[in-house]
């Protein structure tokens, strides 16, 4: 008899990527139990599940593993980066394939992530230092050598992420974080940032599947716009990359070495580098698959979604390597000023633009708009696909050019 | 059974706001196109010290506004951020640093502190 394919997800009630995984598993006749929390019967609702509370993670773990017994689910996997632990956590009592537990603490601290990797011997790592924000920063600065890149040490989407040129610049940058860290969390902790040395350069952003030791490359994108600060926010994705394919296996390689060094073995793969000098200068390295709704591309390009590759795979449930035959390209759109939203002008235009698949907004009106360093939300994606990377950027540019944002003022209020 | 009616006026009983705080106001009124019919002041979220204020621009005056009328600019609240505003300040400060308007009292009615993860900004 064909044993049922079944998976666990556990997701905040909110994850806004928990409906694809479910969409991708259904397509492919794979169940799904939901593990969430949340006080409304949304789970029964939508999804066999189990609800569980987050705000103690111990207790959630040992509630699931025992809800789970129930049920023969054959992995444990969560789409967001929050509760991946806690996924390979219940992976690990119920003797399911997941990435070790200490691997997933370190690959989601920048400052441990750095450490192991330069422990490793990669060379190609930034310098870094770790800066306790609580206590006087001037006198933790006497190492640092300028331009460097000061960040959060557990912030997404290049939230937080600032370049400061001189002392008085990081001095600056870190009280930034400082703020944006105690408007983010109501007890940040760790209150820490690190700031590592600026690498001039091209960016890229590997999306890749790790399995049996090795790593497949699902896509590399280049990221066209230079990305030299003083912020760091996402715009522009290409694909195919336009670097010469020797390249491409070298950031494969690094990468792969960046995976075994933080000891991940299996599992969706999401990294950053940088190109300079003839080296690959790794930035980041995430067990998931890539943030926002950047991933959508795959969906629109071949029918076929990444979560569907990452669901099958996680099974071993026979699915085609997900390849784009054509150019792709995705632009994050970003915040030009803060406010809050009256309308955007221009979208049909945008939408009309040749090679244009869609123009897909994310706010709405009277929804705030921050920008980057202190914002983290893209106010929409523009997605396009073409015969050529050059043509697919040069669409999601003139699209782009169509878009206006028209804002009020969120004027400043201080609450006492 | 008594029947109430809506009062479409905010009293200084409601809302109190400082000189200082309504000439701002009046200031950043009259720099706007047509458009703009004064200043809305909103309510959202609601963290674990309480709600998140803001203030922006009103377009045009609801059916469930009420209003303070100084003559030379109107502020809006809708009834609902109305039951999170009832007896506070409004103050404009400007130390040469930061500009900002300042709500006081704001959690006489509601309870909360402010201290909230969500806006970071209270104290």
């Amino acid at each position: 008899m064909t044993r049922a394919k079944s998976i666990a997800l556990i997701a905040p009630v909110h994850s806004y990527r928990a409906s694809v995984y479910l969409t991708a598993a259904a397509k492919h006749g794979i169940s799904i139990i939901f593990i969430s929390d949340g006080f409304a019967d949304v789970i029964p609702a939508i999804n066999e599940g189990i609800r569980v509370k987050f705000t103690d993670l111990i207790e959630a773990k040992r509630n699931i593993c025992e809800s789970l017994v129930a049920y023969d689910v054959q992995a444990v996997l969560s789409p967001d980066e929050k509760f991946v632990e806690l996924a390979a956590e219940v992976s690990a009592e119920l003797n399911l394939p997941h990435n070790s537990v200490h691997s997933l603490k370190i690959v989601s601290n920048k400052h441990l992530s750095r450490q192991c990797l330069k422990n490793s011997g990669i060379d190609a790592v930034p310098d870094f230092e770790l800066i306790n924000l609580q206590e006087r920063i001037d006198k933790q600065l006497t190492e640092i050598r300028y331009p460097c890149v000061a960040k959060p040490l557990n912030l997404s989407a290049s939230r937080g992420v600032i370049r400061a040129d001189n002392q008085g610049e990081l001095i600056d940058a870190l009280e930034r974080i400082r703020r944006i860290l105690h408007t983010e969390f109501e007890h940040p902790n760790p209150l820490q940032a690190m700031v590592e040395e600026y690498v001039h350069g091209t960016e890229h952003a590997l999306e890749g599947y790790l399995h049996e030791g090795d790593l497949e490359v699902i896509c590399l994108f280049d990221k066209p716009d230079p990305l030299h600060g003083p912020y760091f926010e996402e715009t522009y994705y290409t694909t195919p990359s336009r670097l010469p394919q020797s390249v491409q296996e070298q950031i494969r390689k690094s990468i792969l070495k960046g995976c075994d060094a933080h000891g991940l073995s299996m599992g969706p793969i999401h990294a950053e580098v940088r190109v300079s000098d003839e080296k690959v200068w790794i930035l980041e390295i995430a067990a998931r698959s890539i943030g926002g709704d950047c991933g959508r591309i795959f969906e629109l390009a071949t029918q076929s979604s990444l979560e569907e590759f990452v669901v099958c795979r996680a099974i071993g449930h026979p699915v085609d390597t997900l390849r784009l035959e054509q150019a792709a390209g995705v632009l994050m759109i970003p915040v030009s000023e803060n406010g809050i939203l009256r309308r955007v002008e221009g979208v049909t235009k945008a939408q009309s633009v040749e090679n244009i698949y869609e123009v897909r907004l994310d706010l709405r009106e009277g929804e705030k708009l921050v920008r980057w360093p202190e914002g983290g939300k893209y106010p929409g994606f523009i997605y396009s696909i073409a015969d050529s990377p050059e043509r697919a950027e040069a669409a999601l540019r003139e699209s782009y050019a169509h878009l206006k944002f028209v804002c009020m003022p969120d004027l400043p209020v201080l609450v006492k | 059974m008594e029947l109430t009616t809506f009062q479409k006026e905010i009293t200084d009983s409601d809302i109190r706001v400082t000189d200082a705080a309504g000439d701002k106001m009046s200031e950043l009124v009259q720099s706007t196109d047509e458009s703009v019919v004064g200043i809305r002041i909103y309510v959202s979220g609601g963290g674990c010290g309480g709600m998140n204020y803001g203030m922006t621009y009103a377009e045009s005056e609801t059916e469930y506004d009420r209003i303070l009328d100084r003559g030379d600019f109107r502020l809006f609240a809708d009834v609902i951020a109305m039951q999170y505003l009832k007896g506070a300040e409004i103050d404009y400060v400007d130390d040469g640093i930061q500009a900002t308007f300042v709500f006081h009292n704001v959690f006489q009615s509601v309870g909360g502190t402010g201290a909230c993860g969500g806006c970071g900004a209270a104290v």
